[in-house]
């Protein structure tokens, strides 16, 4: 499956991909890496940590499993998932994960909690503010320079490590896709998740991760910053300003968080290419006119870099 | 760098802590052999007592018989040295950095009060490793010191931070007075282990049942993920740790409960 481009017109299986690109703007990011037991209290407790956390304009991080762990991936051995979190400063990062460790994963049976990316002066205490849940009964430890906190608790103890690092990640990747039929399109959307997932360094924050209330910035209520997509939404066809295609009734959204541009990038290419094996309309992209964010994944250069497609393997090249 | 061959010339006390890597860093060889020690109750050079030679290696060697030598790599703060041989006293004691590797068996207070760095012994190891002196509030407050071997009494003795692991069997007094840190053995573990302890792990990773003082609670077995993460790291120093390790069960006992007992002895494959 290779792109054809006829003047501006690009098409992959007979799929047209809009030339215009998605505006990413930067977050501040983490990895949380959560082990237990099972894989099953491991999962529980990343599902639980990264739940309600879609989107930023409501939720106070953008949070999702990256991608489950085998025991020989974790810090203490046993089965884990990795978590990514996106919040818009060091310090709002600082207090959702905190929150979310201390009350979600905490909380869950035979739990531990790690850092995940490496610690600079740009790190976040984790550890440290949950330590006093121990009431004076809490153990440092301290090993390789990091500094883990063993609270008991009523299964036995949970341990956390102090410090988390951060790193500045791209946030608002994403693409868009319009399909004629809804069960079509959302096996299409579907599709590209399951591949999107396969990437590393990403997050797809939405439920199973698809957004189907995209939204515009502003509302006719001053009280809404955000409100629905008018341009993307069928059924408001003659009353709105739709830019759909006559024949799409349905879209499906899916949003990209990543630790780096390339890895939101890398995914952009992997869900495009998978989408397109179905039959689709277009692929395109939500963006503010260039006016929001720095980064602009133009969806027509992504798909032709070799460096970012060298990532497919050949059932989907 | 340099390597120090000792030529056994005297059976008196040789103090070595003013031969460091730090100290003779960017000396030629003249230099270091015109460098003084004391030998007993007087100064005398260093080319008088080792074959002093330049190597390529980072490291300073040390080798011959050292059993006389107080005081190796004693307050090291930085660089590499290796000892080849037994050696006397004091090796490593008070050191802040660097790393010293010993390819023999030491003698007393070996790393006592160190505060950093990384002492690594491939032989046994005598009374006092990583202890405090007598009359010291504290003993080893930061660093690694890893023992192949067996050691004496008291190791750990006061120990404020840091880690310490012996493969083989420790004597009476292990973390006896332990204030905080972690000390882990391979071996049989002599008598009041963790005798006044107030915080820190002791952990007993070998088989056999340790004379546990009656100040220690039990409160159960229990899988540790910290632990986990010592094991990994002691695996990667070449520690005997088994696969088994990493799913046993620790029995954990809190003590000593005359000290608030907020320390903690792990007993594996005990069956309690």
């Amino acid at each position: 499956m290779s792109p054809m481009k006829e003047g501006r017109l690009v098409l992959i299986e007979g799929v047209e991909i809009v030339d215009t690109f998605a505006e990413a703007f930067p977050m501040t990011a983490a990895r949380a890496i959560v082990t237990a037991a099972t894989p099953y209290w491991a999962e529980a407790a990343g599902r639980t940590m990264s739940g309600y956390a879609t989107s930023v304009i409501g939720c106070d991080a953008e949070a999702s499993i990256e991608r489950v762990l085998l025991p020989d991936a974790t810090p203490d051995g046993r089965p884990g998932v990795s978590v990514l979190l996106f919040a818009f400063s060091r310090d709002a990062l600082e207090k959702a994960l905190s929150n979310r460790v201390g009350q979600c994963v905490m909380t869950c049976p035979t739990t531990a909690c790690y850092n995940g990316l490496p610690i600079d002066e740009k790190s976040v205490n984790v550890g440290g503010r949950l330590r006093y849940f121990g009431d004076g009964y809490q153990i440092a430890k301290r090993l390789d320079g990091r500094r883990f906190w063993r609270i008991p608790v009523m299964d036995g103890e949970f341990t956390c490590e102090e410090r988390f690092g951060t790193t500045k990640g791209v946030a608002g990747g994403n693409i868009i896709l319009l399909g004629r039929d809804p069960k079509v399109t959302l096996n299409a959307t579907e599709a590209a998740v399951t591949a999107m997932r396969s990437c590393p360094d990403v997050i797809l924050p939405f439920p199973g991760g698809i957004a189907r209330s995209g939204s515009k910035v502003g509302s006719k209520y001053k009280i809404l910053r955000a409100s629905t997509n008018t341009a993307f939404s069928p059924m408001l066809r003659g009353v709105a300003n739709v830019e759909l295609p006559d024949y799409v009734r349905c879209v499906y959204e899916i949003v990209i968080d990543g630790l780096t541009l390339a890895a939101v990038e890398r995914a952009t290419v992997v869900g495009v290419y998978a989408a397109c094996a179905f039959d689709l309309v277009q692929v395109t992209s939500g963006n503010y006119g260039g006016k929001l964010g720095p980064f602009h994944i133009r969806l027509h250069d992504v798909i032709h870099d070799d460096s970012t497609t060298s990532v497919l393997g050949p059932s989907l090249r | 760098m340099m390597r120090l061959r000792w030529l056994d010339r005297t059976t008196l006390s040789v103090q070595m802590e003013e031969l460091l890597p730090q100290t003779i860093i960017g000396m030629s060889p003249d230099e270091v052999f015109r460098l003084p020690l004391w030998v007993g109750n007087r100064r005398v050079p260093v080319g008088e007592l080792f074959e002093v030679t330049s190597t390529d290696e980072e490291c300073l060697t040390i080798e011959g018989d050292l059993r006389h030598l107080n005081g190796i790599g004693r307050k090291m703060a930085t660089g590499s040295l290796v000892v080849r041989g037994n050696a006397g006293a004091h090796l490593g004691s008070g050191m802040s950095g660097g790393m010293i590797e010993v390819f023999g068996n030491v003698a007393e207070y070996a790393g006592s009060e160190m505060r950093g760095g990384f002492l690594k012994i491939a032989g046994s190891a005598g009374f006092g490793l990583g202890a405090a002196y007598d009359g010291s509030r504290i003993g080893m407050r930061e660093g690694v010191i890893l023992v192949q071997g067996a050691t004496g009494d008291d190791a750990g003795f006061k120990m404020r931070r840091g880690l310490i692991a012996v493969v083989g069997d420790v004597g009476s007094g292990f973390g006896r007075s332990m204030i905080a840190g972690s000390l882990f053995t391979f071996g049989k573990v002599g008598h009041f282990a963790g005798l006044g302890m107030k915080r820190g792990t002791i952990g007993l990773l070998g088989s056999g049942e340790p004379d546990l003082f009656p100040c220690f609670e039990s409160t159960g077995c229990y899988r540790f993920p910290f632990l986990s993460i010592y094991l990994r790291r002691l695996a990667t120093w070449g520690l005997p740790v088994s696969a088994e390790m990493f799913d046993t069960k620790f029995a954990r006992y809190n003590g000593d409960l005359s000290e608030g007992g907020r320390g903690e002895i792990l007993i594996a494959n005990s069956g309690h």
